[in-house]
């Protein structure tokens, strides 16, 4: 677990890099689904999305880091998002997907219900999270965006990482 | 004279003249031949001292006296001969003749003719004897008359006759006799009478009888007559039955063999639903294959818009192209899922229709059941209505018996009343006739008329007023 602090922490820094290619990402989330909840994550942290696949257990990862998969040989952890938000885990479908983000150097995946589309969310449409809602996981929102009639959480994947308990 | 003496006087008188006749002559003679034999023997005496002269002339003399004395003898033969063949004619005539008489007489009686007088005019026996022969059959014929006269008094009917007349001796017996008998006829004509009147009283109450039985009989006719059409009806109605009975079943037969093809489609076409449901399956497959493949393709095109993203301007093209790729997919799910929305009608749709078909083919198996029941129902309606008809024949052929046995029975009862009506008749006449006999009147003592026939004339009271139809004693 210490590693993967490190590790974690590490990559938080990387984050600032890919600024000059923003202004193309800039207001693309990709949106998917967790217990009906629609989140959203901007582009420029995603590498890929890829269909759940076969996780290999590692014994002593946290119990939201679900395990490793092997991704064209690359070995990236995956963390089960659910898990990290505290919410009952449901078994695995064939919808369920796993976003690749890139954090500093390192490559997590996150297991979610289902990934919807790429949207372009404008400045304008964001919110600053309330305050009233549930602490903890407003720690993890970066904003909340309203869409038509969609109300979509934009997370902030480096808090994911952090609160690393 | 001879006649009015006694036979046995004339017989004797009769014997003793021809007695004294001959005894005369007899004496004569034997005197005049004594004499001659005397004076024969004188002569004899004296012919020794007599010449032949004076023999001869006593010879002559004695032949002479002799001669004379034979010929008084013969003479005096002959005269008895002669008086005794006279006296023998006269008394036999004198009886004979009368006895021929008397015996003409009594054959004529003996014959019937009672008049027959032998009219002998004499007082002896015979003349006694034809008097009372006379007086015999007098009465006879009297009495024969007298009872001749009521007999045809009696065979003109008249039954009240009586004879004054007295009759004597052995003759009362026959009028005891007759007087039996007029009673007698008497009451076997009043018991005639009665009973005529009985008969003909109780022929016509047979005669009504026999009438009423000959209505009964009628109106058994007619009624059995109605129970023979009603039956005939019946009878109808229960061919009719047994037709509808018949063509039930038929139906039922059909209906049985159009729900067995009824069955048989709807297994067809269950058939066919579990062949949609498979091929809907298969389809399916595929359908979900186009999906994984539409998702697949999502992600693809996300993971392409990341990319795009990420190589920033150069990407723009790409992002285009990626998001046209995005587009296809989600398409290809819309299509997919549509698709499979479909398939699911589809699906429940076979489900509703198998369901339905099961239902039906339920329904169709208690239809089924029922009709069989119904069949059975039919059969036994059948059986029934056969059994009636049977029942039914037979109580025709009963009925025809009764019909039959009414009529006999009134043919019967008609002829009993044309019978009965003759018999009436008959006694009508019978009494008439009765009737036409004059009857005396009396006490009907008993009914048992047996002992008064027999019973002796005296106990017969006096009674003689003449009313037909009543007893009468009576004394003839």
């Amino acid at each position: 677990m210490n590693n993967d602090n490190n590790d974690l922490r590490d990559l938080n820094i990387n984050k600032n890099d890919s600024s000059d290619m923003k202004t193309e990402m800039d207001g693309k989330y990709l949106t998917f689904c967790i217990d009906n909840q629609i989140f959203g994550i901007a582009i420029s942290d995603i590498v890929q999305i890829v269909s759940i696949q076969k996780i290999t257990p590692m014994p002593r990862f946290p119990s939201y880091v679900k395990g490793v998969i092997n991704l064209r040989g690359e070995i990236i952890p995956v963390i089960d998002v659910r898990l990290r938000f505290n919410k009952p885990e449901v078994p695995y479908n064939k919808v369920t997907c796993i976003i690749i983000i890139n954090i500093g150097e390192n490559q997590y995946g996150l297991i979610v219900d289902a990934v919807d589309e790429v949207v372009k969310i404008q400045d304008e449409e964001i919110t600053a999270p309330p305050t009233i809602a549930d602490n903890y996981e407003n720690d993890y929102l970066s904003g909340i965006a309203k869409l038509k009639e969609k109300v979509v959480l934009l997370l902030d994947i480096t808090a994911i990482l952090h609160n690393n308990n | 004279m001879l006649r009015n003496m006694k036979i046995r006087k004339r017989l004797i008188i009769s014997f003793l003249i021809l007695a004294i006749l001959s005894a005369v002559g007899s004496i004569v003679g034997i005197g005049i031949l004594s004499s001659t034999y005397s004076n024969f023997s004188s002569a004899l005496t004296n012919a020794s001292s007599s010449s032949p002269e004076e023999i001869a002339k006593i010879n002559s003399a004695m032949c002479n006296e002799i001669n004379l004395g034979i010929a008084v003898i013969i003479i005096t033969v002959i005269i008895t001969f002669i008086v005794s063949i006279i006296i023998g004619i006269a008394i036999s005539r004198g009886i004979s003749i009368p006895i021929s008489k008397m015996l003409e007489a009594s054959r004529k009686s003996a014959k019937g003719d009672f008049t027959a007088n032998p009219d002998i005019e004499s007082n002896d026996e015979i003349g006694e004897l034809s008097l009372s022969f006379t007086k015999t059959m007098g009465t006879i014929k009297k009495y024969i008359d007298d009872i001749a006269s009521n007999l045809d008094q009696i065979a003109d009917g008249d039954f009240t006759v009586k004879s004054t007349l007295e009759y004597e001796g052995d003759f009362s017996e026959i009028k005891k006799s007759v007087q039996k008998v007029i009673a007698s006829i008497n009451n076997a004509l009043a018991l005639i009478a009665q009973t005529s009147n009985q008969v003909a009283s109780s022929s016509d109450q047979v005669s009504s009888s026999a009438q009423a039985m000959a209505q009964g009989a009628t109106e058994q006719a007619s009624s059995t007559e109605e129970l023979t059409a009603t039956i005939t009806d019946i009878s109808t109605r229960v061919k009719e039955n047994a037709t509808h009975a018949a063509n039930a079943s038929r139906n039922v037969i059909e209906v049985s063999t159009e729900i067995e093809t009824s069955n048989a489609h709807m297994n067809e076409m269950v058939e066919a639903m579990s062949q949609i449901n498979e091929s809907s399956s298969e389809i399916g497959k595929i359908i979900k294959t186009i999906e994984d493949i539409a998702f697949q393709t999502n992600i693809l095109a996300l993971n392409a818009a990341v990319e795009a993203a990420r190589a920033g301007s150069a990407g723009k093209g790409f992002a285009v192209v990626a998001d046209e790729v995005r587009n296809l997919a989600s398409k290809s799910a819309e299509a997919a899922k549509n698709t499979t929305n479909l398939i699911e009608n589809s699906l429940t749709q076979v489900e509703n229709g198998t369901r339905i078909a099961n239902e039906t083919a339920q329904s169709l198996e208690k239809v089924v059941a029922a009709a069989g029941n119904v069949s059975d129902t039919v059969k036994k309606i059948s059986e029934t209505t056969n059994n009636q008809s049977d029942a039914i024949g037979q109580v025709a052929m009963g009925v025809e018996q009764i019909s039959s046995v009414v009529q006999t029975n009134s043919a019967t009862s008609e002829e009993c009343a044309a019978a009965s009506k003759e018999l009436s008749e008959q006694a009508q006449i019978l009494y008439d006739l009765i009737n036409k006999f004059k009857i005396k009147q009396g006490n009907i003592k008993s009914a048992n008329i047996q002992n008064k026939m027999q019973s002796s004339v005296p106990s017969y009271t006096e009674d003689t007023s003449d009313a037909p139809a009543k007893f009468s004693d009576n004394k003839y």
